[in-house]
Order: C-alpha cells, then sequence, then structure tokens
C-alpha cells in the first residue's frame, strides 16, 4: 500500500483570541479566587420570583 | 398551586407551525417583531425566539434570547467593584410579550421563569454572568418584584445575576 508523506505541519498558536480588554487583566491566583468567590449574589430569592417558577413547573410537570 | 392559568401551556421554540399573525399584545413594535423579523433574526443566528402556547398553533406569548455584555461601570458599586474590568458576558432577555386575549392569567410569570431557566442552562455552555432586561415603560414594577436589579446608569435597564436564580432551583430543590 502506498504511502504517502505528512507535510509537517505548521505550529499552532497557543492564545487563539484577544483579550477582551486592551488593558491586561492580571491576579495573582489568590487574589482571582477571591474575586470569584465575591461575584456571587448573596441575597435569598424573593416570593414572587419563587411563585413564577413554581407555577412554570407546574407547567411543565402538566405538558 | 392556585389557579394561575398554566394549565395546558407549554413553551416551545418559535416555528412556521405557529400563528405569528393572530399575534396582539398591545405594542405594535413587539407584535411586528414577532410577524416580520423573529423568524429572519433566528436563521440568522441572532436571537432565540420561544413561544407560549396552548395549542402548538397559537402564540399566547413570546420571548427572545441573544447574547448581550454589560459595561461593568454601569452596574451597581456593589457589584462594579467585584468583576473584572472589561465587559461582562451575560443574556439579553430582549423581548418578551404576552397575548392580550391572555392579559390576568399571569403568564408572564410563565414566560419569564421559562427564559431565566433557559439562560441558566445556556450559561452552562457558554458563560453569562445575568440576564438582562431593558424594561418597557410600566412593567419596570414586574421585574423589580421579582428580584431583578436595576442598572446604576440606566433605571429602565435591569439585570438578574445566575447566580440568584441557580440559588432559587437550589433552594426548591429542583433537579438541574
Amino acid at each position: 500500500m502506498a504511502t504517502h508523506p505528512v507535510a509537517p505541519q505548521t505550529q499552532e498558536p497557543t492564545c487563539f483570541t484577544n483579550p477582551p480588554s486592551d488593558k491586561p487583566w492580571v491576579l495573582t491566583p489568590a487574589d482571582a479566587e477571591a474575586v470569584i468567590a465575591s461575584w456571587e449574589d448573596t441575597r435569598e430569592p424573593g416570593e414572587e420570583l419563587k411563585a413564577a417558577f413554581q407555577q412554570y413547573m407546574e407547567m411543565v410537570q402538566q405538558a | 398551586m392556585t389557579g394561575i392559568g398554566s394549565t395546558g401551556f407549554h413553551i416551545e421554540p418559535l416555528s412556521p407551525a405557529h400563528d405569528r399573525e393572530g399575534f396582539r399584545c398591545g405594542e405594535s413594535a413587539l407584535d411586528t417583531y414577532l410577524q416580520r423579523q423573529a423568524r429572519q433574526d433566528i436563521a440568522r443566528n441572532l436571537t432565540r425566539v420561544y413561544v407560549l402556547t396552548n395549542d402548538g398553533k397559537s402564540v399566547n406569548g413570546f420571548y427572545s434570547l441573544s447574547a448581550t455584555a454589560i459595561d461593568p461601570t454601569s452596574l451597581p458599586t456593589q457589584f462594579a467593584r467585584k468583576l473584572p474590568h472589561f465587559a461582562i458576558p451575560a443574556t439579553l432577555l430582549g423581548r418578551m410579550a404576552v397575548d392580550m386575549r391572555m392579559h390576568g392569567r399571569n403568564l408572564g410569570n410563565l414566560i419569564l421563569a421559562s427564559a431565566l431557566r433557559m439562560s441558566l442552562e445556556g450559561s452552562r455552555v457558554i458563560g453569562s454572568w445575568a440576564v438582562v432586561v431593558d424594561a418597557k415603560e410600566g412593567a419596570r414594577d414586574f421585574y423589580l418584584r421579582r428580584d431583578f436589579q436595576p442598572f446604576s446608569d440606566h433605571p429602565e435597564r435591569l439585570f438578574l445575576t445566575m447566580t440568584h436564580y441557580a440559588r432559587l432551583l437550589s433552594g426548591l430543590s429542583i433537579a438541574e
């Protein structure tokens, strides 16, 4: 069976996108962990949002 | 649950089977969008449109979702100082309406809950920090009562974080 020489592949880049801003955003791993933890919205869900979702679940269960 | 009129309804992606021409919400821009623009936007991957229907044909309500970005400086300070200083990915609840003939049946609740659920599921594939909506005049309180918060620079523009909605599901022990 004939074999075909494999052309050498060009080197793939390691960075495929630009950062979202032209200003670099650099954090240490510890900083990043703290920031990510702080993103959380700590409020408790309100009654009307709960009611909306319960109504939605009722519809889904009846479908 | 009390009688809230959700029996027999379901939500599905907009398709040619739906009677878009019969939809009337009282705002011609929203009616026209559904009748003339929505299918084109879907075909061009600009948005996804979902309809509330009780027979697979009638459109009793609809909403659209697409990607957007939030300028973190437009958020309330307690959020802005905790977020990275570049555009924050989010999901835009671009259009949402209920047919006038269905008014008074709390179907907005169903549509909003569906939109939030769909947005949360999408955020597990492509990161999204919050759902954003530009509230029509008179609808702002509807969102505020359901935990949305206003942007600091645009009080009619509101957001609800994915974390908050996920907490609701967790609290209700909903399998995700």
